[in-house]
């Protein structure tokens, strides 16, 4: 392994982790016959995430115009449904990608405005294809290039590289990984589902995940395409992606399809960027 | 977006920023699916236009200069909710942008266009993720329906453009990539 490959990888494992409740929400949605009590008591493990969820509960947007506020984690569940609350621990879990990746020409909140587009992209995708892992979707989504934030300062040093090259491939050549490892890396030391980390490492590369997590990693890497296309901030390397033509074979999809999908990706983006703020 | 010296967005919901002094002009950055128009100087400014197309009116006489920043080409992708943002879409924010143009004294005879982007945002990729090519045809249309005559036309390719418009003589500076700008 060369020194450059060492240092990247001693890096990433210096980015903070999302909370550990993440990994055990995403897993016990994906169990097709969990309740409701499986989703309260997992976020009970969590002060940070059971104060947000009530806050959230409790806010005009959702709050009961009469009666007392919402004080159990079961009520608020109840009020805001599971979906919102793995949103919720997602942001929290996501704010690591606000640190930015200026190497990559994403400055102030750039990275995590392109996570978030990306994350919504992949929700809506797998909605059009019927996949039942729709909270990983969204989760792969906000981590997808959680390795730039590791990869930036190097990249930062680089020569940009001509339109005819792949930039993942330039960092492979220039620095012996690149930041999808790099992301798998990361996100595989937080326990987040092998879905989750497959779709990180192959999401510029889907045709060569292996069989069992194809579907998300094409999920992944056409709403990489899909966010950098509704996204006024692509960074220095935004274009410098090859799209696997043969995406359409696994997310059967029309060009309308795909534009219909540009449009509501813009028109979530900015109240899910609110919540997330809130 | 490929530019070498990324330029921070202003982040206020309302960009139009007058300066202080008379010497300095005003500025305003255009989103994705927004549009402003400025009338006498000042400066239209948009960002990173990938597979979007930035269209940039003018009227020489009147000194009106309006920019819009399209995503997409047809208002019949968005189905109901087009009609909430009508300047995301080719064929509805150049008539939008032409007729706030017209209100602020532009005459519909000597507004003349500009326009730049609608790049091919990925190596292969498939017709599928076209985009900007489909926008490039759809803005052509909407410009000919609205019988505008086109001075400038930059489009295409695979290279990310922003564009700086000079409200006072209509002329816009396209950047690319490696720093490299000029003045149509």
């Amino acid at each position: 392994m060369s020194t450059i490959v060492e240092k990247l990888l001693k890096r990433a494992e210096r980015v903070t982790p999302p909370p550990k409740v993440l990994s055990a929400l995403l897993d016990i949605v994906a169990e097709p016959n969990h309740q409701r009590a499986d989703v309260a008591r997992i976020v009970a493990t969590d002060a940070t995430l059971s104060g947000a969820l009530l806050k959230l509960a409790n806010s005009p947007a959702f709050a009961r115009r009469s009666g007392n506020p919402f004080a159990s984690i079961d009520q608020a569940l109840a009020v805001l449904g599971e979906e919102e609350v793995v949103r919720l621990a997602l942001g929290l879990g996501a704010k690591v990608m606000k640190e930015g990746a200026t190497g990559y020409g994403l400055v102030e909140d750039q990275l995590w405005e392109r996570a978030l587009r990306t994350a919504l992209a992949a929700e809506q995708i797998a909605v059009r294809a019927d996949l039942q892992a729709r909270a990983q979707c969204y989760c792969m989504g906000l981590f997808l290039d959680v390795g730039k934030l590791v990869m930036s300062a190097a990249v930062a040093k680089m020569h940009t590289p001509s339109v005819d090259s792949t930039f993942d491939g330039v960092e492979r050549d220039r620095f012996g990984i690149d930041h999808a490892e790099l992301g798998a890396q990361i996100v595989q030391r937080w326990k987040l589902p092998p879905a989750v980390v497959a779709a990180v490492r192959y999401h510029h590369r889907p045709a060569e995940a292996p069989a069992e997590h194809r579907a998300i990693c094409f999920v992944a890497h056409l709403a990489d395409s899909l966010a950098t296309m509704t996204s006024g901030a692509a960074g220095i390397d935004g274009m410098g992606y090859a799209v696997d033509p043969n995406w359409v074979q696994h997310l059967p999809m029309t060009s309308n399809d795909t534009m219909e999908l540009m449009f509501i990706i813009t028109d979530k983006f900015e109240s899910a960027a609110r919540s997330l703020s809130a | 977006m490929p530019s070498a010296n990324p330029v921070m967005r202003p982040k206020s919901p309302d960009r139009t920023v007058a300066r202080p002094t008379r010497f300095v002009q005003p500025e305003h950055a255009i989103g994705i699916g927004e549009l402003h128009v400025l009338v006498g100087s000042g400066t239209l400014i948009t960002f990173a236009l990938g597979s979007c197309v930035g269209i940039c009116l003018f009227d020489a006489s009147a000194q009106v200069a309006g920019m819009i920043h399209i995503m997409l080409p047809s208002a019949s992708v968005g189905g109901a909710s087009s009609s909430h943002r009508p300047h995301v879409f080719a064929d509805t924010g150049i008539a939008a942008l032409r007729t706030k143009m017209l209100a602020q004294g532009a005459s519909p005879t000597a507004i003349r266009a500009k326009v730049f982007g609608g790049a091919q945002m990925f190596q292969a990729g498939g017709d599928l993720l076209a985009v900007g090519k489909r926008n490039v045809l759809a803005t052509r249309k909407a410009v000919w329906k609205l019988k505008l005559a086109v001075d400038v036309q930059d489009v295409g390719g695979r290279e990310a453009r922003t564009l700086h418009m000079d409200v006072s003589s209509g002329r816009v500076l396209v950047s690319k990539p490696g720093n490299r700008r000029e003045w149509v």
